[in-house]
């Protein structure tokens, strides 16, 4: 599962570097979108890092499942009350958790 | 224009996308995908930026068949900075701030009822000519007589503060006959 630490560091340092690009070419709005994103991945990437560590990793999927809840639940609210801005980020917090999920699975396929 | 919050509007338009954005729309009409293209952005980040540009009325929408056109609102973004940042300073926010003047030079200058000197200052001196000039009616023409009777309740140099009520124009003069204006 070093390959799946890996890719996720990666993912992070790729959105931070992008995100730092962004605010240097006067796009802030852009930039705190890949901050975002950014974010995300480092989330999976303590979450799981804590897990391990604990000898727990197989509550990594679940803890995965919460987080989708709890953002997909965010998004259904931020739809509800017609606020775009809010639903975009919750958007985007999901497709980085999809990804960071996928890539999970696929590492967990080749052990 | 006094519905453009200039301050959004700036903070709006500092951002190079959405500039890029306004630039592209300078030459024609577009719908989202195509400014996407145009720009090297994704959909739902020219959707982001046109959202922002639409909230601060810098550009509009309308529906043409397949597709939600955007358009520059030219009224808005041909106004020139300076005109805009005359429009910064909300009225009410100054009306409020003469009022709190106006009241601190009557407290200063009036006490018990008495003005106890004629201010040097012109905007100052008006504020007193203008609280005396209350007791006054608009319209009516007075014999001198009865204009200085009225002036000497407030302050004994009544000949100065007469021929200032004058040239502040809040009375005209004819012979010595005075008309509150």
């Amino acid at each position: 599962m070093e390959k799946y630490l890996l890719y996720l560091n990666e993912c992070k340092q790729k959105h931070l570097s992008l995100s730092h690009k962004l605010a240097a070419s006067e796009r802030s709005d852009e930039a705190k979108h890949e901050r975002i994103k950014a974010n995300i991945y480092d989330i999976c990437l303590t979450t799981f890092s804590a897990l391990k560590k604990a000898g727990r990793e197989s509550e990594y999927k679940n803890r995965l499942n919460s987080f989708r809840s709890a953002w997909e639940n965010s998004l259904e609210l931020a739809k509800a009350h017609n606020m775009t801005e809010k639903a975009m980020i919750e958007e985007m917090k999901l497709f980085a958790l999809s990804d960071a999920e996928k890539q999970f699975y696929l590492t967990e396929e080749k052990r | 224009m006094k519905d453009i919050d200039a301050v959004k509007l700036f903070k709006c338009l500092g951002d190079l996308s959405r500039l890029n954005i306004v630039s592209s729309l300078l030459k024609e009409d577009m719908y989202v995908e195509l400014l996407a293209q145009r720009l090297g952005l994704t959909s739902a980040t020219v959707s982001f930026h046109l959202k922002k540009l639409e909230e601060v009325g810098a550009v509009s929408s309308r529906r043409d068949q397949y597709y939600v056109m955007y358009t520059l609102n030219r009224a808005v973004l041909s106004k020139n900075i300076i005109e805009l940042i005359g429009e910064v300073a909300d009225d009410s926010d100054a009306q409020k701030r003469e009022a709190a003047y106006r009241e601190k030079v009557l407290s200063t200058f009036f006490v018990y009822g008495k003005l106890v000197s004629i201010p040097a200052q012109r905007k100052k001196k008006r504020i007193c000519l203008e609280r005396i000039a209350q007791d006054f009616t608009v319209g009516k023409t007075y014999d001198e007589a009865d204009v200085n009777e009225i002036i000497l309740k407030y302050h004994e140099d009544y000949c100065t503060i007469r021929r200032d009520m004058i040239s502040e124009k809040l009375f005209i003069r004819e012979g010595s006959k005075y008309t509150r204006i």
